[in-house]
């Protein structure tokens, strides 16, 4: 009798602790799939280098990580990379000055002559070069100093969130920088060529952040933030809860919070869900199409980001800048699972992918990827816009 | 018996009621016009009764068969041809190659012969070539056969894509505003066009036109649809002068106005 | 436009074939020598990637759908012949005897169709179901089934596993390869060029215009989806022949990538395009290895393609055809105009 008790709760202490397990993965994907779906939501457009987003927030805490830890020096050329992007987004930004503008436009003037006007588009160009070139001589150096004076300082309990906010701002200039770079020249143009092109950024970020200055591809084991303690034991059942498995939930109930009174409570989010509703529509009521986009690329990728530093903490190595193509394809397949568009629908399927995945791989360390397949496959054939999705209609 | 009906017919787009208990029935040869403000759901009657769009309530009839909810390739194959509002030409083929394409009655060769390109393949695309020729001469398109489409000029692409429609080889041909954006001669030549091909080819005709000067032309019968629901029908004549049409239309007189 | 007589044409044609064959014939005989295997091994990996290439041209560019899973065909196609002619007469016969002399060319040639026709089965199966859905998701099925795929090849320890399977024999020849390249692309131009070529390219310019004329949208996609499996799995027969060696990580998404690079900057919309862009792209890596640029080829790859696709959408060969290419009876009845 004492025998068979014994046996069911440990097997349903298994089963606990798998959900645990479960959850904790979900909420580093739900992370990822909420940036997903808002992309898809706003431009219609699956951004295949979200994932390689995430990946590039799982280095940045990497290097900060290490460098606070005296293991190895600030990384200079990561300096130079952000300070690019930055600077990039700061030179954009002054060039589309009206005034600048107005004294760019004697191109346009017809009455120039054709050799006036190749000249001068070459001059504008450089211009833009040499500027680029001379704000990076700024931020780069700005960047590298100030983030080694702030991590090179004892923040205790603070570090952890200036890590995420650290994370978060240097995610959302690259998106944002992605978005002007790629994205935004093919918005009149077909939606393959921007799914390509999208193909295209994640390809060049993998294989980019694979070469010796910058990321490498060799094997990267992420320092000890936390050590790993249990905190709860549930009493009876042989399952533990792990101080990592709390902050995972912590962050991901905090960012959820802000995202939900972002979207839900601000303007700029009514805007959003404007833009998203209608593009045309929200442009004529006056709503600056362009910045919800731009803003829409910070807040997605920003949340990846931070995803990036609970993979690293959670699983304590970064493989390679590949590392991003199984847990990004996972997120998405949520996304499409909660229905993609939907908030909700993505955290909900992040979950249930989280929880199927660890079940899977729990019987063979092979089948998880093969269960997230099954699922993908199953709600496309049952329900194609996803748990908590709508379905489109094209207006013919 | 009649050729086509359509009973009962009720759509819904979220909360909007777009077409509303509709009740509709053509004899065979008929030419019924289908008019309305805009807004009135004509457009969503087409696209519910080719199948685009699944109405929510009601039966749709096409020679004693019942076509609800079919999908648009096989209620195209059973007879019914439509021409879109917006034009929907295969902009990237050329001109004969769109009626080629919609040709599939005198093209019917399967895939293996495609493959293989046996010595029939080529006399089957020569037939087929000088068959869709012929049809855009009937359209006055044939000039310019090899060219892309989206050359044509406007009027022309509307003309094509009416070309395209009978390429199908329909019993029930579908306009959609088929006079929109042309000037006064052009569509004197539409309306010339259509009784032609109507006697040609023994089409029945549902048309949606808010040039009032083609469709009272050109109709035998007209349907007046408001807010998705039926308000007047009957001869062109009687429509005229109905009050109700007048009313959707231009509004009611204000009693208080001088 | 450009007029053109049926000598021209025919002459222009038999220019080119004579010129194949040559070259064929050269590498052939070439290969047998050990400092030109290398150049021999080049032209035939530029043959195989054509035929790889045009295969995804067919789905991805004249029906406008966006499949990232092609790999997993040629994996498909490369160990079913493999499967055929090395596994097979091991089973049979014991490990004991030569397989290149067990099955013969005529085993060759039907493992060669059969890795088709399998692959052919294992497009109807992935593109049955998700072809009725919106493209976008089409994109994430067909990438992650190519994942699958490869997987279940990790898996299946009777093909070898993990490890692959070695000692393929070296049926690939130029002859063969030859043979194939015509036939493959010569059936793929008559697809073309054929009802069904048209009726593909109306799915992929107005899906709704396209069902309204009596086009069965579906079975048009699908159609398109199991011949371009078909030609992979052919092209992936031919590889596994000519490298001897093959195991599951040969078929990755890296593959996949590489051949979708191949088709959108050589040309979507044309077999051309894929003639050319597999041409180039086989040949750059090496050029860049010589340069000791080799690990900028996968910078430098997707950069191009993003250029292109903002500035040349349809690749370098647009939707033209090389001349040699269309049919001339296709010309003769573009070129007549009147009655």
């Amino acid at each position: 009798m004492a025998g068979t008790t014994g046996m069911h709760e440990a097997m349903s202490g298994y089963i606990v602790q798998q959900v645990i397990n479960g959850i904790q993965i979900g909420s580093m994907y739900a992370l990822i799939a909420l940036g997903y779906t808002l992309v898809y939501g706003i431009i219609k457009l699956i951004n295949f280098a979200h994932a390689d987003i995430f990946m590039v927030g799982a280095y940045v805490a990497f290097f900060l990580v290490s460098f606070s830890a005296g293991a190895s020096p600030f990384p200079f050329q990561l300096s130079i990379l952000i300070g690019l992007a930055i600077a990039y987004l700061i030179v954009s930004a002054v060039f589309e000055r009206p005034f600048i503008q107005q004294v760019l436009s004697k191109t346009r003037d017809t009455s120039v002559s054709a050799h006036k006007k190749a000249a001068f588009y070459v001059f504008q160009n450089a211009l833009w070069l040499c500027c680029l070139v001379m704000v990076t001589c700024v931020t780069a150096p700005a960047l590298f100093f100030s983030s080694r004076f702030v991590f090179s300082l004892r923040l205790g309990p603070l570090f952890f969130p200036v890590l995420i906010a650290y994370v978060m701002t240097v995610c959302a200039v690259i998106g944002i920088a992605m978005e002007r770079i790629a994205y935004r020249p093919l918005r009149k143009k077909r939606r393959l060529s921007a799914l390509i092109t999208a193909l295209g950024v994640s390809y060049f970020l993998e294989n980019f952040c694979s070469l010796d200055f910058a990321f490498g591809s060799a094997y990267r084991a992420f320092p000890e933030l936390i050590t790993k303690t249990d905190i709860a034991r549930v009493p009876g059942l042989d399952v533990a809860i792990t101080n990592i498995f709390v902050i995972n939930i912590v962050v991901l109930a905090a960012l959820l919070a802000l995202l939900w009174f972002l979207v839900e409570k601000t303007l700029i989010g009514k805007q959003m869900r404007a833009v998203a509703c209608n593009r045309d529509a929200a442009s004529l009521m006056g709503i600056d199409v362009n910045r919800i986009i731009s803003f829409t690329f910070a807040i997605g990728p920003a949340l990846a980001g931070v995803s990036g530093i609970l993979y690293a903490m959670n699983y304590g190595v970064l493989q390679s800048p590949f590392l991003g193509f199984f847990p990004g394809m996972k997120a998405f397949i949520a996304a499409v699972l909660g229905g993609i568009g939907s908030l909700p629908g993505a955290v909900i399927g992040a979950f249930i992918m989280g929880i199927s995945e660890v079940f899977a791989n729990s019987i063979d360390s092979n089948l998880g990827f093969a269960a997230a397949f099954i699922i993908l496959i199953v709600i496309l054939l049952v329900k194609p816009t996803g748990i908590l999705g709508k379905s489109e209609q094209e207006k013919v | 018996m009649a050729l086509f009906a359509v009973h009962d017919l009720t759509h819904f787009f979220g909360g909007l009621r777009a077409v509303s208990g509709l009740n509709l029935s053509l004899e065979k040869g008929e030419l019924v016009g289908l008019i309305g403000p805009n807004g009135a759901g004509k457009t969503t009657v087409f696209n519910l009764i080719t199948g685009i769009y699944k109405p929510a309530k009601g039966r749709i009839e096409f020679l004693g068969r019942d076509i609800t909810a079919r999908s648009p390739h096989a209620i195209n194959r059973m007879g019914i041809a439509r021409t879109f509002q917006n034009i929907r030409l295969f902009h990237d083929m050329s001109i004969v190659d769109n009626i080629k394409v919609a040709a599939r009655h005198e093209a019917t060769y399967g895939i293996v012969t495609s493959l293989f390109h046996p010595p029939g393949f080529w006399k089957t695309e020569h037939e087929l070539d000088v068959y869709c020729r012929e049809l855009l001469a009937v359209f006055g398109l044939d000039k310019k056969a090899g060219d892309r489409s989206s050359s044509l000029a406007y009027g022309q692409q509307r003309r094509l894509e009416i070309a395209r429609a009978m390429a199908t080889r329909p019993s029930l041909l579908l306009l959609d505003e088929p006079a929109a954006g042309m000037n006064q001669s052009e569509a004197a030549d539409l309306i010339d066009t259509i009784r032609r091909i109507k006697d040609t080819f023994g089409l029945t005709i549902l048309i949606i036109e808010h040039n009032m000067h083609v469709i009272m032309k050109v109709s035998q019968r007209i349907v007046v649809l408001d807010f998705g629901e039926t308000i007047a029908e009957g001869s062109p004549d009687d429509i005229r002068t109905n009050p109700k049409v007048i009313e959707a239309y231009l509004g009611k007189e204000d009693p208080n106005a001088a | 436009m450009v007029t053109q007589t049926k000598q021209s044409h025919f002459s222009r044609l038999i220019v080119v074939v004579i010129a194949f064959v040559a070259i064929q014939t050269v590498v052939g005989c070439l290969s047998g020598q050990r400092q030109f295997q290398y150049y021999a091994r080049m032209a035939y990996l530029i043959e195989i990637n054509i035929i790889l290439t045009a295969s995804l041209a067919l789905i991805n560019g004249y029906t406008g759908q966006f499949s990232l899973g092609h790999a997993g065909f040629m994996a498909i196609g490369a160990y079913t012949s493999a499967a055929i002619t090395t596994i097979m007469p091991k089973i049979l016969t014991g490990a004991s005897l030569d397989p290149s002399t067990f099955l013969g060319n005529a085993g060759f040639v039907c493992s060669v169709i059969a890795a088709g026709c399998v692959a052919g089965v294992f497009g109807f199966i992935i593109g049955f179901p998700s072809l009725r859905l919106r493209g976008d998701y089409l994109a994430i099925v067909t990438l992650a089934s190519g994942e699958v795929i490869r997987a279940g090849l990790r898996f299946s320890n009777f093909l070898g596993g993990p490890r692959g399977i070695p000692g393929i024999p070296p049926f690939t020849n130029a002859a063969y390869l030859g043979l194939f390249f015509v036939a493959s692309l010569w059936m793929m131009r008559n697809f073309v060029y054929s009802r069904f070529g048209r009726a593909c390219i109306a799915v992929r310019d107005n899906e709704i215009a396209a069902a309204s004329m009596g086009i069965n949208v579906t079975f048009q996609k699908v159609s398109a989806f199991i011949i371009g499996a078909f030609f992979a799995g052919v092209a992936g027969a031919l590889f596994a022949h000519m490298s001897r060696y093959i195991n599951p990580d040969n078929f990755g998404f890296l593959k996949t990538l590489d051949v979708l690079i191949f088709l959108y900057i050589g040309g979507s919309s044309s077999i051309a395009g894929s003639i050319v862009g597999a041409g180039i792209f086989t040949i750059v890596p090496e050029g860049l290895r010589l340069v000791n640029l080799e690990s900028w080829r996968m910078v430098i790859y997707p950069l191009i393609l993003i250029l292109v696709m903002r500035f040349k959408r349809d690749g370098i060969m647009g939707d033209r055809d090389f001349s040699f290419l269309v049919p001339w009876k296709y010309k003769e009845m573009v070129l007549k105009r009147t009655l």
